[in-house]
């Protein structure tokens, strides 16, 4: 049921309503916009370049080679083993490749190089963008 | 009653919503110029809002400020997609606004309300509209907290009661009841000034 006296107690506050929504919005001060934007610059988090994938895992099945010591694993049926084999086969491939600094690859460049016909890193260790050489063969 | 700028202004709350969302992806990464773009889309209405609660220009600026900094420290955890930036803000605001309101709860004088923005040269209606809202916030000021910022959040900033059910965390019969409280209080609180203020039935 409709009450009069309600109808118009809204009426006559919708007036002051309007009154206080015809308010003009003040612009942001200069200062607090100043301040607040410090204030998120300080508090924002270091910036992420890639996302974050970060775990040792993760890392070691993104390195070159990654893909091959894969495939030998389980025919090998070590994983230290498959390291062995997956970097043999790598140092194999690279001898003939021209390599800029170094010229062609030879089996005296990698004795060089410190191969000795062990593995250049254990799985463990970094690949990749840590060991140019093998960065190079692999792409 | 939200007008018909108040529905547009919904219907376009949806992609903004979504801007601001990937905006707090962005700042979350550590990117610079999402900061200052939440800074602009955001802050200048979680200041008014708070000054249309607080009417105190300085407790508005702290309100925001701290608002904004929950905002930032929440972002890497933010899920996009579900609760807009900008309610989660308000919400923030509003209870950040509650908080202060109830600590000077003691006593606020009518000398603590500050005036209307002045009208400048303006016909005689711009002062009576001066006035009104004046009035109107005084008397917001005698209402309990929650009950002025339901009024405030519906009659003023325009928020349907699900959206404001959402800000101050109850149910929407919950708002339904806070502004029909608080609104017959200003109508009892507001009646003697009537024809003061230029009420023309």
């Amino acid at each position: 049921m409709t009450q009069p006296h309600r109808a118009e107690g809204d009426a006559a506050l919708e007036l002051y309503f309007a009154a206080a929504r015809a308010e003009p919005d003040a612009p942001l001060p200069g200062s607090l916009q100043r301040r607040l934007t410090d204030q998120a610059l300080a508090a924002m988090p270091a910036k992420t370049a890639q996302a974050p994938e970060t775990s040792r895992r993760a890392r070691r099945s993104r390195r070159p080679g990654a893909s091959g010591w894969r495939l030998i694993a389980p025919l090998v049926g070590n994983p230290g083993l498959a390291g062995v084999a997956a970097a043999a086969g790598l140092a194999g491939l690279a001898i003939g490749l021209w390599v800029p600094g170094l010229g062609e690859v030879t089996d005296g460049t990698l004795a060089t190089l410190g191969w000795t016909g062990l593995p250049l890193a254990e799985p463990d260790l970094p690949w990749g963008e840590e060991n140019g050489l093998l960065a190079l063969i692999d792409g | 009653m939200p007008d018909a700028t108040q529905t547009e202004d919904r219907a376009g709350g949806a992609a903004s919503a979504h801007a601001d969302d990937a905006l707090m992806v962005r700042y979350a990464a550590g990117d610079a110029e999402a900061a200052q773009l939440l800074v602009s889309r955001l802050a200048p209405r979680v200041l008014r809002l708070a000054q249309r609660l607080l009417r105190d220009g300085a407790e508005a600026e702290d309100v925001t400020q701290e608002a904004m900094l929950r905002l930032w420290q929440i972002a890497p955890r933010w899920q996009p997609g579900q609760a807009a930036p900008a309610s989660w803000l308000h919400r923030v605001a509003v209870n950040l606004a509650v908080d202060r309101m109830r600590r000077r709860r003691e006593g606020v004088g009518i000398e603590a309300i500050d005036e209307p923005a002045a009208p400048g040269p303006a016909p005689a209606e711009a002062m009576i509209e001066a006035d009104r809202a004046h009035a109107l916030y005084l008397a917001l000021a005698q209402l309990p907290e929650r009950q002025r910022a339901a009024v405030v959040l519906r009659h003023i900033e325009g928020y349907s009661n699900p959206d404001i059910a959402e800000i101050l965390g109850v149910g929407v019969e919950a708002v339904e009841s806070l502004t029909a409280r608080g609104k017959r209080r200003l109508a009892a609180l507001l009646a003697p000034r009537r024809d003061e203020l230029g009420y023309e039935e």
